[in-house]
């Protein structure tokens, strides 16, 4: 087993930096389009408005312990909310008419409906469970499959309006906070390898979003052609692979220039416990460093856990709902200051043994 | 050598592309795109057309003293050439039956409109499919009773027809379409091919 340092109180093993503080979650998203329905990009308002009910319908009938979602009756904030807790996407959020979702009461299920397909269906698991996630996600499915006519063709399986997303229609998706390659300078290169693996590197609100505090989300390009076991299987093993790399950056960063690593948490925990603004960007990154620094036992009396929860609750939405009110940029960011400043008030950071 | 406006498809043909006030350029570009290259070559045509045709439209009328049918016709000629031009393009292109999304326009916002414009477009989606994924051939879950579209099981319902008054070659032909779409032809019950 490596160790380092050799000695001293906050040893640490490459083994000992638990997995779920790499991959962060993971979601499984099935694509499906009604057969005899436009694509909601397409369609009219009334035709939108036709499909969400045929969906709500379903849902009320097969569960209705399920929560059922209209998005045309919630102002922008809200709808700002669901779609910081990755509920929804963008897209969806932003889509004037015909816009819902459905979803278990503990969320770990859900289905947007008229996002850029009609259905889509996402299992939600932690850490890097994506076959719980997939199990989920096929359940909401089948149940569906039962009352609606999906478009679907022996030859491309299930019809989607991008066909980027033919065939399983399925997306596995797993968060990973990759600050260890980042700090020892290989994240650029691991990037290219996915990609050249034919995965998709995207930021922590998948398409189209920025990475930010070092959070990827990495997904399976091709839809078409493999299985859902084998897009499964072949995404475990990648993730895997890539868990282990970014524990060999982590050790390598604390070994190789333990004095910039110490400096870079000190820097955080100096800037979150005294700046008076903080923008979201830069307090992400911060927590990033801060998140890295209670995986390797450097950063005490905090979890991972709660940042995790610190980095939702930053997100100008949920800031606003703290205060119950409408903030302005600077409003938020001195708010944001304060929250950050209350809530990491007993970390302290430990040296490293030489 | 791939296409050098999509950077996707391969290229298959050479093109030029005009711009105003510098040389003509030579690319090399997949079907598609050269057809679209094309297009808009038409589109600058059609709004030169146009320009020329309005300003025609905008001139004063004839003296009153000078009674003469001449203003009437151009007028006529005017609005029967705009007529035919607004019409000409749309024509040209077909449209999906269900949704009306044209090749262009599904082109431009990379999205089908329905799930009947992977039949409209089936020939051309089929490399555009097969650029995308690795394996162009879906392998995976399917629906519990799978349905045609309506396209196929007319065409299932004329190969029966076909079949049964002994019409070999329309049965073929019918056969080779409904096979192009994704479907078996000896499955009329709409079962997955």
């Amino acid at each position: 087993m490596k160790w380092f340092p050799q000695k001293g109180p906050q040893r640490c093993s490459v083994a000992r930096i638990p997995e779920e503080d790499i991959a962060m979650g993971c979601r499984v998203r099935l694509a499906r389009n009604l057969r005899e329905h436009v694509f909601p990009d397409r369609a009219t308002a009334r035709q939108r408005a036709v499909v969400l009910s045929k969906v709500m319908r379903v849902i009320q009938k097969e569960d209705p312990a399920f929560s059922r979602l209209t998005l045309d009756d919630l102002p922008e904030t809200e709808r700002l909310l669901v779609y910081e807790t990755r509920l929804i996407s963008k897209e969806l959020s932003e889509r004037d008419s015909g816009a819902g979702i459905v979803m278990a009461q503990d969320a770990s299920v859900s289905a947007m409906i008229n996002e850029e397909d009609h259905l889509r269906i996402q299992g939600f698991a932690p850490h890097m469970d994506i076959e719980a996630a997939w199990r989920k996600a096929d359940a909401l499915d089948t149940t569906f499959d039962a009352y609606l006519q999906y478009a679907w063709t022996p030859r491309w399986g299930y019809l989607t309006a991008c066909p980027s997303n033919l065939g399983t229609g399925m997306r596995v998706s797993v968060m990973f906070h990759l600050i260890g390659l980042r700090m020892t300078g290989d994240l650029e290169a691991a990037i290219r390898g996915l990609e050249r693996m034919r995965l998709l590197v995207r930021g922590i609100y998948g398409e189209g979003s920025e990475s930010s505090g070092q959070i990827f989300q990495i997904s399976n390009m091709d839809t078409l052609g493999m299985d859902e076991a084998a897009i499964l299987t072949r995404i475990r093993r990648i993730c895997e692979e890539l868990v282990r790399q970014e524990r060999n950056a982590r050790a390598r960063a604390i070994c190789n220039s333990p004095l910039a690593v110490e400096d870079t948490l000190a820097r955080a925990l100096c800037l979150l416990k005294n700046v008076l603004l903080l923008p979201s960007g830069e307090a992400m990154e911060l927590l990033s460093a801060l998140r890295f620094g209670v995986s390797v036992g450097l950063v005490t009396k905090l979890t991972v856990k709660k940042i995790d929860q610190l980095m939702l609750t930053i997100q100008p939405a949920h800031l606003q709902r703290e205060v119950d009110k409408t903030l302005t940029p600077e409003q938020r960011d001195e708010f944001r200051a304060v929250l950050l400043k209350r809530q990491l008030s007993k970390a302290t950071l430990r040296k490293i043994a030489q | 050598m791939k296409c050098e406006i999509c950077h996707s498809a391969e290229a298959e043909r050479a093109i030029m592309k005009k711009a105003k006030g510098q040389p003509d350029q030579e690319l090399y570009v997949c079907a598609g795109c050269a057809i679209e290259a094309k297009l808009a070559e038409h589109d600058e045509e059609l709004g030169s057309l146009k320009k020329t045709a309005e300003k025609l439209a905008k001139k004063p009328p004839a003296p009153p003293q000078e009674p003469d049918a001449l203003p009437e016709l151009v007028g006529m000629i005017i609005d029967a050439t705009l007529e035919i031009i607004n019409h000409a393009l749309p024509s040209q292109e077909p449209a999906c039956p269900q949704c009306g999304v044209t090749r262009t326009e599904y082109r431009k916002a990379s999205r089908l409109g329905c799930a009947v414009c992977y039949e409209t477009f089936a020939k051309e989606l089929t490399g555009l499919i097969a650029d995308m994924h690795r394996t162009p051939k879906h392998d995976g879950k399917a629906p519990k009773k799978p349905v045609p579209s309506k396209e196929v099981q007319k065409l299932m319902r004329q190969l029966s027809a076909a079949e049964r008054a002994r019409r070999m070659e329309d049965a073929d032909t019918l056969r080779a379409a409904i096979r192009s779409l994704g479907w078996r032809p000896d499955a009329p019950g709409g079962d997955a091919g």
